[in-house]
């Protein structure tokens, strides 16, 4: 009848030069990938970046379903990652037969697989495996796609252009949103700004943010430097130097580090070069302790795997991730010179920012976050405080916010493993809604929103909406010989926050009232979305 | 009075991250365990018992009343928050590093004792009594009705609500207890307390009452034999 199922391979590049690159066979096919040298024969050919793919390197016999896999006379050997149960990886030799064995065991740990396993002549690829060569990581995805015809009326879906909010729901219809890359998620009007400014833009002119040399050819070595136009900042190898301090380890994964940053709980954060493009990144190493601690790892790794795949102006950036020679995890994100709203709140703005400053910083961390709270599985980030939310100066030398530090994120439908760390308070106490003292796994996007109420108070008052005891006010309670009342014991009781116009008497109302209703103890009361709360306050920016 | 102490690496880690300092001339009691990766956890307790002592050693003769000896407490426990944030500061591999803290001053027949976090102090008369408070949001939790001991997740009794130089800023907690000649007080660390129930304490403390020596060594062998998960570290000191 024409109807049955079609059986499809689909191949996408994840990882690598050419990220994003879709394949998809649906006849019989025989499919030569390499690199772009002279000499090659691949039918597809990867950037002549990733060095270690050969120019032929592996052979794909391909009949949908069925797909072999054969290395193509590689030097490095081909790779296959297969989660079936456990993780396992397969290998298939190149003609540097010792090297390969010993390339096998460090991508075994790199992908966490349970064991290593040669295949000779060829390997049948199944959905879900991962084909690695050189830097590059090839996922294959087996489906047997059903004609139209036959295919269920799914519930429409809301999209909204990632640039101006504009509903794009009618554009996106029928396309399958897994293979949508970020510019698909832009409205025509913002595609077509985009593309002008590509076009007027000198894609060319990569410059050294320290002394203005054009680093134009080293800059784009990788071919990523368009995606991260807006985004990287870039020094020459003079300036980099001139940065240099002191560090534990000079070198890591490709990567100069320059000096220290600060910690997130559990990793520290380095200044770093990126020695082939001059990229300056925020270079994320995990401490000795988490790759002894499986419960750590897991939390580091959810965070990449949920930063990775995160394109938004308001939220940072990942750039790249991987393992160091000491086998310590590292990711490696945009750098934000100006620090924190934390670090600002102070240097900046002597401990007060005025509110029109404050609700613009606030409404934007509020846009990124209701992106996030909508992304895929949909998350809580669970951790929103100043410390978290990092700012940079846009192409006109005005902040921008962006919410960082995904390390306690996790999403609020798939109810996965609990991770939450031991030892350690999870979250800033004074953040927290009572909801996450009860039931810290069990929380919900509003309980980001009262994070970002009690924030925003803070950024304009400089103080907390509940009487924390302050160090002097505890000697001056022992004094009188009064017991202290525990910040836990303010926020799960009855206590009611402190309005801020007590604090700043000449405050809008409609402001006000704003941020008490983020800030509600009872979740019915509070706004139910990031979205509504920024609608809330957005009137009051400047 | 009559004083024993030791601190031990247990059975399954590998280095031991707890400190301890005892003054018998001053009446200065202090015992840590620290928390952090890269040896941090050992210099957090370190740093945070050097810190305490320095300041108690300081003020403690001229601190008069229970006020006065309160506050000499509560300052040597936020010096030792401030020491360990500021050193966490500028040294990144010691980042996130932090300790449990327990401090004791004995003065004019009395006993005046605080802390944060979970290492505990202990007072046995004819029976045991846990002064302290362990600083736990499952303790927490539980002590305000909030939720059934059964119904509080397992690991919401090893996340500190409190530690030093870790959390935001710390509320120390002062216990005050008049003694009498033969009291004993216990100063320890979890490492004991997750091995030995409160009344198998007490046991072992009166078994070796005349021996305060043996007394710790007991103790330390008791929880080694239940497994020594983690490392032990005991102060006992007999009023006399």
């Amino acid at each position: 009848m024409g109807l049955d199922p079609q059986p499809k391979l689909i191949l996408t590049i994840v990882k690598g030069p050419d990220q994003n690159k879709i394949f998809e066979f649906t006849e019989q096919d025989n499919f030569l990938l390499g690199r772009d040298a002279r000499g090659s024969k691949a039918h597809f050919r990867l950037s002549p970046e990733d060095k270690f793919v050969s120019r032929n390197h592996f052979l794909l016999e391909i009949n949908p379903p069925d797909c072999y896999m054969r290395d193509a006379g590689s030097l490095n050997g081909t790779f296959v990652v297969r989660k079936n149960g456990g993780t396992i990886l397969f290998f298939l030799k190149g003609r540097e037969e010792k090297q390969c064995v010993d390339r096998a065991k460090y991508i075994a740990k790199m992908f966490q697989c349970e064991s290593y396993k040669e295949v000779t002549e060829r390997i049948k690829l199944e959905n879900g495996d991962l084909i690695k060569v050189g830097d590059t990581v090839i996922e294959v995805r087996i489906v047997q796609e059903i004609p139209k015809a036959l295919q269920e009326v799914k519930p429409k879906e809301v999209f909204s252009c990632i640039r101006c909010r504009k509903n794009i729901s009618s554009a996106l219809q029928g396309k399958e949103v897994e293979k949508l890359t970020s510019d698909d998620f832009l409205c025509r009007e913002c595609k077509e700004k985009q593309k002008r400014s590509k076009k007027s833009s000198p894609q060319e002119a990569i410059i050294c943010s320290g002394c203005h040399k054009d680093l134009s050819s080293e800059g784009n070595r990788d071919g990523r430097a368009w995606e991260l136009k807006d985004i990287a900042l870039y020094w020459c190898k003079n300036c980099a130097s001139s940065k240099e301090e002191k560090v534990p380890v000079p070198r890591m994964g490709g990567y100069h580090i320059l000096k220290g940053l600060g910690s997130g709980g559990f990793g520290v954060v380095y200044l770093a070069w990126h020695e082939k493009t001059g990229r300056l990144v925020a270079f994320k190493l995990t401490r000795e302790k988490i790759k002894r601690n499986k419960q750590l790892l897991d939390r580091f790794k959810r965070e990449i795997g949920i930063m990775k795949e995160l394109r938004h102006p308001f939220l940072v950036r990942l750039y790249d991730e991987g393992i160091t020679e000491e086998e310590n995890y590292y990711f490696v994100s945009e750098y934000l010179p100006e620090g924190s709203l934390a670090d600002q709140l102070d240097k900046r703005y002597g401990g007060r920012i005025p509110y029109g400053e404050a609700c613009y910083f606030i409404a934007q961390a509020l846009d990124g976050l209701s992106y996030f709270h909508n992304f895929k599985e949909k998350y809580v980030h669970r951790d929103l405080k100043p410390e978290n939310i990092f700012l940079r100066k846009d192409g006109k030398g005005k902040l921008v916010a962006k919410i960082g530090d995904f390390g306690l994120a996790k999403s609020y439908i798939l109810h996965g493993g609990t991770i939450t760390k031991e030892g350690e308070w999870a979250g800033t106490i004074y953040y927290c809604p009572p909801e996450q003292i009860h039931s810290f796994k069990d929380v919900m996007p509003s309980t980001d929103v009262y994070a970002m109420g009690i924030t925003l108070y803070h950024l304009i008052t400089g103080e907390f909406p509940y009487d924390f005891p302050s160090r002097k006010k505890l000697l001056d309670m022992i004094s009188i010989g009064e017991k202290p009342r525990d910040p836990i014991e303010i926020i799960l009781g009855e206590d009611k926050p402190i309005r801020i116009e007590e604090k700043l008497p000449t405050l809008h109302k409609g402001l006000a009232n704003a941020i008490h209703k983020a800030i509600e103890k009872d979740v019915s009361k509070r706004f139910c979305s990031a979205e509504e709360f920024k609608n809330a306050i957005e009137r009051y920016s400047s | 009075m009559k004083v024993a102490y030791k601190s031990d690496i247990g059975r399954k880690r590998k280095n031991n991250e707890d400190h301890i300092q005892a003054d018998m001339e001053k009446g200065i009691f202090i015992l840590a365990d620290g928390m952090g990766g890269h040896q941090a956890g050992e210099v957090a307790s370190d740093l945070a018992v050097k810190e305490a002592y320095t300041y108690l050693v300081n003020g403690v003769d001229k601190a008069e009343d229970e006020k006065e000896i309160s506050k000499l407490l509560m300052g040597a426990l936020f010096k030792a928050h401030d020491g360990i944030k500021e050193k966490a500061k500028t040294d990144l591999q010691m980042m996130g590093m932090g300790t449990t803290l327990v401090a004791m001053v004995l003065k004019d027949n009395k006993a005046h004792i605080c802390h944060a976090g979970d290492s505990r102090a202990y007072h046995l008369r004819e029976e045991i009594r846990q002064i302290t408070k362990d600083h736990t949001l499952g303790d927490y939790l539980v002590e305000r009705k909030l939720l059934e001991p059964d119904k509080v997740p397992l690991q919401n009794w090893h996340t500190l609500t409190q530690a030093v130089g870790l959390t935001e800023d710390i509320i120390p907690e002062l216990n005050h207890i008049e003694l009498k000649a033969g009291d004993m007080l216990l100063l320890c660390s979890d490492g004991l307390t997750d091995m030995l129930s409160d009344e198998e304490i007490k046991k072992v403390l009166q078994k070796y009452r005349d021996d305060l020596g043996n007394a710790v060594d007991g103790l330390i062998k008791e929880a080694n034999q239940n497994g020594g998960k983690d490392n032990i570290s005991v102060v006992l000191v007999e009023f006399e």
